[in-house]
């Protein structure tokens, strides 16, 4: 799937060496315990530095999930209508993922509780890795029965 | 209770007229059309540009959402311009710009800020109650340009930087993304599916053909049927494009004063009685606007305002709902005690929130039915209401308001009254 590709920058350069090697990794707080993704410079809710990088199981649920029909992202839009979903870390819900949900399409979506389908919130997902260049995977979940 | 309830009110309100896009010409320029609202606004209250001690605005633009373009050389010329600044009386409107362009001689502040006019004219409520100025100009221009909104930048970009390496990598398209993702939560939460706005949608599609300062009334008087707000094409899904507001180019203007001089003025004071700002998203996932994260920021901000004026929401007679998407009307209904929630979705019906209704909700369209103004029109209007001054749109004995504008979490809420308390 063509994409904007990820540009790594001195806080989230781990997490983008991590996934080249297919591996999911998350900021990780000693001072509170806690986990944080997307990496920031200091832990957002108590300002401890530095924060260490830890794998995470790569497992996760849906926390909420939209189609985008008329993206303002470019790249994107040759790929209408698609999937964003929010995915919550089993390990922690200040691990915060996006994801296109491979494997699923626009109409697999329900919105509130008015369907069967397969991608709704609550739904368990697994990580997997997407190639978006020579040795270059960005992370994306793919809903597990 | 505020220190400053009822000290302070606004007492002169100004509009310029609504285009779609900027023409290019000097007299539509956002400069041209913020001195139009401004001196409304003057006039409106009949105090002369030399009484004016403080300028605040929020200027614009939203940066990058619009592709860069040459400024004209005709345009520049009609104006006096900020040395430096060849974008300021364009794209955005300043302090500085306004103060040279309309003469105003006598300010001791002139500030702009990011914030949107919610937050700005709190800021200016505060620099009046501590006394640093007597009557402040409130100003917010708006802008749009040819081009796709938003369809530049680093959206247009082959590589995503910054925050978008987790967000724009995936496709996430900005604030809309956000809160159809926020509201796809809301509809699960409380086992609703999108058609259950449809009667919100509707009510504030026709109010706004009622509104004649709004974009529908002036340029695309056409009701919008049941049929095809529920055909209506998706932006993002939940969110369909009848629940987005129309960009447009317009400028709204506020003059706001102590109590004592606004009583002196032309029209009827419209009292500031209690105010409250949204605490800027910070901490874990502070940029996710997870439902419950803001349903308990906004409750909090609610509660915080309904303190600073010591009344309560039984007591209100409208409210005036930030609605950019329309979305975000039936949280903030619920965060701001006006029903359960999990409710505000049957709470919308026409003999509940028309202006007829028990507690009428943006009476004037909202910026869904009258275009998007970024909350201009939803302090605009509570004032014109509070006056008596909505026409066919007047609230019966309407006497206090609430206003609120911005995102979750993020917003600003006024508490407006007929009376100082």
């Amino acid at each position: 799937m063509e994409r904007p590709i990820p540009i790594p920058d001195d806080v989230s350069k781990p997490f983008w060496e991590a996934a080249n090697e297919r591996r999911l990794v998350a900021q990780f707080c000693v001072a509170c315990s806690e986990w944080q993704h997307p990496p920031e410079r200091a832990c957002a809710e108590c300002g401890a530095t530095p924060l260490e990088f830890r794998e995470l199981s790569g497992a996760g649920t849906i926390y909420s999930v939209h189609v985008e029909h008329d993206s303002r992202v470019v790249v994107m839009q040759q790929h209408q209508p698609y999937i964003v979903a929010t995915v919550l870390a089993n390990e922690s819900p200040y691990a915060v993922f996006l994801t296109n949900l491979p494997g699923t399409s626009a109409g697999d979506v329900a919105f509130g509780k008015d369907g069967e389908q397969s991608v709704h919130i609550g739904a368990r997902v697994a990580v997997e890795f997407e190639e978006v260049g020579a040795g270059r995977f960005v992370p994306q979940f793919r809903v597990v029965s | 209770m505020w220190e400053g309830s009822g000290k302070v009110a606004i007492a002169g309100i100004g509009h310029s007229p609504t285009y779609r896009r900027w023409d290019e010409r000097a007299e539509t320029s956002l400069g041209a059309m913020a001195m139009d609202a401004v001196q409304a606004a003057l006039d409106d209250c009949g105090l002369e540009a030399d009484e004016v001690d403080g300028v605040v605005s929020a200027p614009g633009p939203l940066s990058g959402y619009w592709g860069p373009r040459p400024v004209l050389a005709a345009v520049k010329a009609a104006f006096q311009q900020t040395p430096g600044d060849a974008e300021d009386g364009i794209s955005k409107v300043t302090a500085e710009w306004l103060a040279r362009n309309l003469g105003l001689s006598a300010l001791q502040v002139a500030d702009n800020t990011a914030g949107m006019i919610g937050s700005v004219l709190n800021h200016a409520i505060e620099l009046v109650v501590s006394g640093r100025c007597k009557a402040v100009v409130v100003l917010r221009p708006l802008n749009n340009f040819a081009g796709r909104y938003g369809h530049y930048g680093a959206n247009a970009a082959a590589e995503a930087s910054g925050t978008g390496q987790f967000t724009t990598a995936y496709g996430h398209s900005g604030f809309v993304s956000t809160m159809a993702t926020f509201f796809t939560r809301y509809l699960w939460t409380y086992g609703k599916t999108h058609a259950d706005l449809a009667d919100l949608a509707l009510i504030e599609h026709a109010n706004g053909l009622l509104c004649d300062y709004g974009y529908f009334a002036q340029h695309a008087p056409e009701e919008l049927t049941r049929e095809q707000y529920l055909a209506g094409r998706w932006i993002a899904e939940p969110i369909n494009i009848y629940d987005c507001d129309l960009p447009m180019q317009v400028a709204g203007a506020f003059v706001v004063t102590t109590a004592e001089l606004a009583r002196d003025l032309r029209q009827h004071p419209v009292y500031v009685r209690g105010i409250a700002g949204g605490p800027r998203a910070r901490g874990r996932r502070a940029s996710m606007y997870a439902l419950e994260d803001a349903q308990a920021a906004d409750t909090a901000l609610a509660n915080r305002l309904w303190q600073s004026a010591g009344i309560g929401p039984l007591e209100v007679d409208f409210a005036n709902l930030y609605d950019a998407p329309l979305v975000l009307v039936p949280h903030l209904i619920e965060t701001f005690g006006f029903c359960k929630p999990g409710e505000a979705l049957e709470f919308c019906n026409p003999e509940q929130i028309g202006v007829g209704g028990v507690l009428p909700i943006n009476p004037w369209g909202g910026n869904v039915g009258a275009g998007r103004s970024h909350g201009i029109d939803h302090i605009y209007e509570a004032v014109l209401q509070l006056r008596g001054q909505a026409g066919g749109r007047q609230i019966r004995g309407a006497s206090v308001g609430v206003v609120h504008v911005g995102p979750p979490v993020n917003g600003a809420a006024q508490l407006l009254g007929v009376d100082a308390g």
